[in-house]
Formats: C-alpha cells, structure tokens, sequence
C-alpha cells in the first residue's frame, strides 16, 4: 500500500508541476495543451517546456535518491550521499573546466568525465581491500580537491561574466531544461540506477559486517566497483544537466527508511521514486517563489532543506 | 538573475590574472639591479662602457638631426580601467592612450589588433602607480585611489542613456583638452535618429535578448538605444532581467534585439542561444543582431546600437 502511494505521490506530483510555470495556464489549459490541444504558445509551454522538465526533474532526483540510499547502505553511514563523497564536486568540477575554456556545449560531458575520474580517484585512494570508512574518507577528501579546483578556476575567470556564469550554474537549476537534456541524462541515469540495483542484494548481506558480508561470499571490490560507477553515472548525468543539486542522496533515503524500513536493497528504488518526487516538488517550489525575472535555485532551495537535516544526523550520531 | 551585461566592467579582476601587463618601476628596478651586479670579467665590462658611449653619442646625433615633434611631445596620454573607459577614449582620444583596460583583449574590446597590444591596466593603485600615463580614466564605482596616484584622473558616471554618454565625454574632453571633438558629430547622429523616427508613423514593439536569455526593460541602455531608434521596449519592467522561457515566447514583438550572440561569452545558460523553443520563437520574427562590444555599457557604440536598430525598423514589413 504504502509502495502504491509512493507511485501515485510521485506521478502526481509530475503531473502538478504541469499546472505551475512563468505562464499564466489554467487547469483546463494546461491539459488540453497536455493533449495537444488549444493555442499554439500553451501546447509549447506545456510539452516542450513544463514536461521535459518535470521528467527532468524526476530522472535527476531518482538518480540522486538511488545512489544516496546505496551510498549508506554500502557505508552503513547515514551521513553519506553523493554530495558528501565527492561526486557531486567532482562533476562540478570537469563542467566548470569546460565552462572555463569556452566549451559550453560539452559542459555534460565533461561533468561526466570529472564524476568517473574522480571515482576512480577515490577507487584508487580508497584501494581495492579497505574498508567503507576509508572510501569516505577518500571521498571527501577527492571532493575536497575539486572543491579547491573549482575556487581555483573560479579565481581565474577572465571576467566577471564568466564568473557569474559558473556560480549561478554551481546553483543548480531545471530552468533550461528540454528534452534534449533528458535524453542524455535518462538513459545515463536509468543505467546507473540499473548498476545500484544489481548491488542492492550484496548491500543487504554487508549489512551484517564486511568481514561476514565476505565469508558469505560478497566481494567487496566488485561491489565497490559496480556502486561507484553507478554514482558516478546518477550523480555525473544529473550535475551535466542540470548543475550542482545537493543533499537529495542524503535526505530522501532517510525519509525511505523511516516509513519502509531499513533493508538497503529495497531502500535503492524506493529512494529512487522518493527522489524523484522530492525534486519535482522542490522544483514546484521554486517556480512559485521566483518571480519575474528573479530566479531561486534549486540547488539552493534543496540545500536549504538538506543542510539542517544534515545537521540534526550529525548531532543524533554523536549523541547516540 | 544574471549579472547584467552592463556591469561586466564594474568588478574589478581577481589577482594573479597577471594580463602579461609589465610594470615600467619593475622593469626599471630589474635593470638597475642588473647593472649593478659585479662582473668578474672586465672584458665585459669594458665592452659595457664602450657600448654606453657610442648609445650616448647615438641619441645625441639622433635627437640634434631628427628633434622631437613638440606637439606630440606636450600630447598628453591617457590610460583606462575598465572596458567601459576604454570604449570612450577609443572613441574620443585613440592617439592618447597609453594603456587600457584588462579587458581590453576580449571578444567585447573594440581594440583594434595594434590598440590591443597596449599595456593593460586595472583599478589596482600599485599598477596605476606604475603607469606613465598623464591621466587616468576610471569607470564609475572605481579610482577609491585616485587622489594617492599624483595623476589627474576621471572616474565615467554610471547611466543608462545618451545624456550620460555627453556628461562623460565632456568629463574627458575637459580634462585633457582634446584637439578633435567628436561630440558635435555625436549629437548630430542622435538628431539624424530623432528626425528619422518622428518620420515612421507608428513605433514597433521591440524585445532585447541577450546570449543568456535576459532581457532589457525600462531605464536601461538598451531602452534608451530602442527609444532613440524610434520604437518601443516590449519589456515593460524597470532595469535588468532574465525572464523565464515561458515569458519569453509569450511576448509578440515586431522586432527582436538579439545581441552577445556572436562575441558573447560560452555558457550553460545561453537560453536564447540555445533552448530551442526560445530558438525557434526569435526566428518567428525578424530580428537584428548588435554586436556586443557596441554596448558593454553606455559608451559611444549606443549610438550606432541606436542606428542600427533604426535601420532595422526601416525594413521591417
């Protein structure tokens, strides 16, 4: 039942984000523009700009949200995401070269090229036998690396436009979404997610210890293998799209756990659809909230709920 | 919200940019030291000696057969910081400059090849410390400094329209007592523009796109530049802005300002450059290209900005 409505909530909410836009559409516009129906700008609006981006929004969010849940199944970390190892920056980071230098139009690519070279980065630091504690440690240490890169080149911007150019992208935003940037982010994202998956019965099992996890037969390193370049591909794919969108891995897993449970294999699609309602919803947020001409950031508004959420796990683990 | 095209200059550059620009007190300093390093070889330096002479014999003979233009030698030079000066006094005073700004090598420059190869300078009192030029042009919100340099400086006005663009030539022209004055043939351009529009019977909606998809409303210079054409901004709200894809197709213009589109910087968030509704809604009406160095801010290009808009006007169905 409560997977049905999580379903539903997410369709929904999907379907919701049709009805809120710059444009002034009614409900009954909006679907009948849904169909293809009534004035030519409102079937524009709707099918070339509100649905793209609002499938956007879904595939990014999924792929946050699957990747988050195996992140701290894989770590049995709860402060673990994307956005903490070092992916997240990492993307950030090879789109903001690419920005540096003028190559606008590689900006996904590159984002994907510093995701897998950062991965492998934290693969080589973290070494093939250590445990999950070391790869975060190689993870935000990676990450903080690219952090410090992207400061670096952020410095050397050759102009205060240049500069603006990448902060207000590090920002992260669905604004420029189009259907263009959801078929390279959908079929990248879908299989990385597919990648999670194919972890998620060898996270169950490591939920009972590396060293048991092992005797039962699991290899670490091809887990550790396969759940990277599994982020990599979420996290890499999103960040190309739509820039840096943080704290969903961390925050929807845990809103998962709460009302499904805590098996890790099960927590990787669920956190999947949760991520990908969450931030449509976030989405709908801060197209109510931006007005003309004045735009908030998704990145922003999903830091401004992820970062006290953060904050609250961090002081319950040291409490606990 | 994007920052305006208008205050690309208004920032001042992050250090370490190095611009390749080389101070005259460093170089003077590493030649001083250069020459008083010992030699061991006093070969070398009898050769220096030597070599000293027949420079010094050399200058003399030049200078007493070929003696300096006195009017070029009283020529007073001018540096700017910022793109917006630079805009001006290659407008104004191209055969005084002796510096522009760190931006003078940029896609939005109007530099020619040789101005370019101009030392560069920025708001920066150590570096303009270091520059020989008689003045220096500040762009506005610049020259904290100014009265610690020991040069006469200016500092441009910040303003969006043509009567800012008189005020800081004036500013200039004031203080370095140009000997040509473009000024009247400014005004008479502006006149032509006013005559030409108060012949059209009607003033055609007129939308400003930028490479990033902001757009220009009122009290901009890109209003007064489509007011002096003779047309009317389809943008009615006051300053800078990025509107939404959705509010951009919802406009119904007679006329498009596309500019930054050619020299415009790279960016992920070229909307109208390249989101393909906002594509395929700028080539649903006619539409005219100005070229970004023309107006990194109020300077003289707005006022062939202005004409090329009218221009545009004139062939619109």
């Amino acid at each position: 039942m409560k997977l049905i409505l999580l379903i539903i909530g997410t369709l929904a909410a999907i379907l919701f984000s049709l009805f809120f836009g710059a444009a002034n559409l009614s409900v009954g516009q909006t679907l009948q523009a849904l169909m293809g129906h009534g004035r030519e700008i409102d079937v524009t609006i709707i099918r070339e700009l509100r649905l793209p981006r609002a499938l956007l929004g879904a595939v990014i969010g999924a792929g946050l949200g699957a990747s988050g849940a195996a992140l701290q199944g894989y770590t049995r970390n709860p402060l673990a995401a994307p956005g903490i190892l070092g992916f997240t920056s990492c993307a950030a980071l090879g789109a903001v070269i690419a920005l540096y230098f003028g190559f606008s139009q590689a900006v996904p690519f590159a984002a994907l090229l510093g995701t897998v070279l950062g991965a492998l980065l934290i693969l080589q630091i973290a070494g093939p036998r250590k445990g999950a504690s070391t790869l975060i440690l190689a993870g935000v240490g990676v990450g903080a690396l690219a952090t410090a890169l992207t400061g670096l080149i952020m410095n050397f911007a050759p102009n205060p436009w240049a500069l603006s150019e990448i902060v207000y992208w590090l920002m992260g935003s669905l604004k420029n979404a189009e259907l263009g940037g959801f078929l390279i982010c959908a079929p990248l994202t879908a299989l990385g997610i597919l990648l999670l998956l194919f972890v998620g019965p060898d996270l169950r099992t490591l939920s009972l210890g590396e060293e048991t996890a092992t005797s039962l037969g699991v290899s670490l390193s091809k887990v550790r293998t396969l759940l990277i370049a599994g982020t990599a591909l979420c996290v890499g794919s999103g960040v190309a799209i739509a820039g840096a969108i943080g704290f969903i891995g961390l925050f929807v897993p845990h809103v998962i756990r709460l009302i499904f449970g805590p098996d890790p294999m099960k927590l990787i699609p669920l956190s999947a659809l949760g991520g990908a309602g969450f931030l449509v919803l976030a989405d709908i947020i801060t197209r109510t909230l931006t007005g003309p001409g004045t735009q908030l950031y998704l990145g922003i508004l999903t830091s401004l709920i992820g970062v006290p959420f953060f904050l609250y796990l961090a002081v319950r683990e040291t409490q606990t | 919200m994007l920052a305006p095209v208008a205050q690309l200059d208004r920032a001042l550059p992050s250090e370490g940019r190095g611009q390749r620009f080389e101070s005259s007190r460093v170089r003077h300093f590493c030649l001083r030291v250069a020459a008083s390093q010992p030699n061991p070889h006093l070969r070398v330096g009898l050769f220096r000696r030597k070599s000293t002479a027949v420079r010094t014999s050399l200058i003399f003979v030049l200078t007493t057969m070929f003696p300096l233009n006195s009017s070029a030698a009283e020529s007073p030079t001018i540096a700017s910081t910022s793109l917006c000066g630079d805009s001006y006094l290659l407008a104004l005073a191209p055969d005084h400059i002796n510096a522009l700004s760190w931006q003078s090598r940029s896609p939005l420059s109007r530099a020619s090849e040789a101005q370019r190869a101009f030392p560069q300078i920025w708001d920066d009192p150590e570096v303009l410390l270091s520059t020989d030029a008689d003045f220096i042009l500040f762009g506005a919100g610049e020259g904290k400094f100014s009265d610690k340099l020991g040069k006469k400086a200016v500092t441009l006005k910040w303003g969006e329209d043509f009567e800012t663009l008189k005020l800081n030539a004036d500013a200039i022209h004031d203080i370095i007592a140009l000997p040509t004055d473009v000024r009247t043939d400014w005004a008479d351009r502006v006149k032509t523009l006013k005559n030409r529009s108060n012949a059209r019977n009607s003033k055609p909606k007129i939308l400003y796109l930028s490479r990033s998809g902001g757009s220009a409303g009122t009290g901009t210079f890109v209003d007064s530049a489509i007011k002096a054409a003779g047309g009317e901004n389809a943008a009615l709200m006051s300053g800078w802005f990025t509107p939404d894809p959705e509010d951009i197709i919802a406009y119904e213009p007679d006329l498009i300002i596309t500019s930054f589109f050619k020299n415009g910087y790279e960016s992920v968030q070229s909307t109208a450059f390249r989101n393909k509704v906002v594509q395929r809604f700028i080539a649903k009406y006619p539409s005219v290209e100005i070229d970004g160095s023309l107006w990194p801010c109020a300077g003289p290009g707005l006022i062939e900005a202005a004409e090329l808009i009218s221009e545009a006007i004139d062939k619109l169905p």
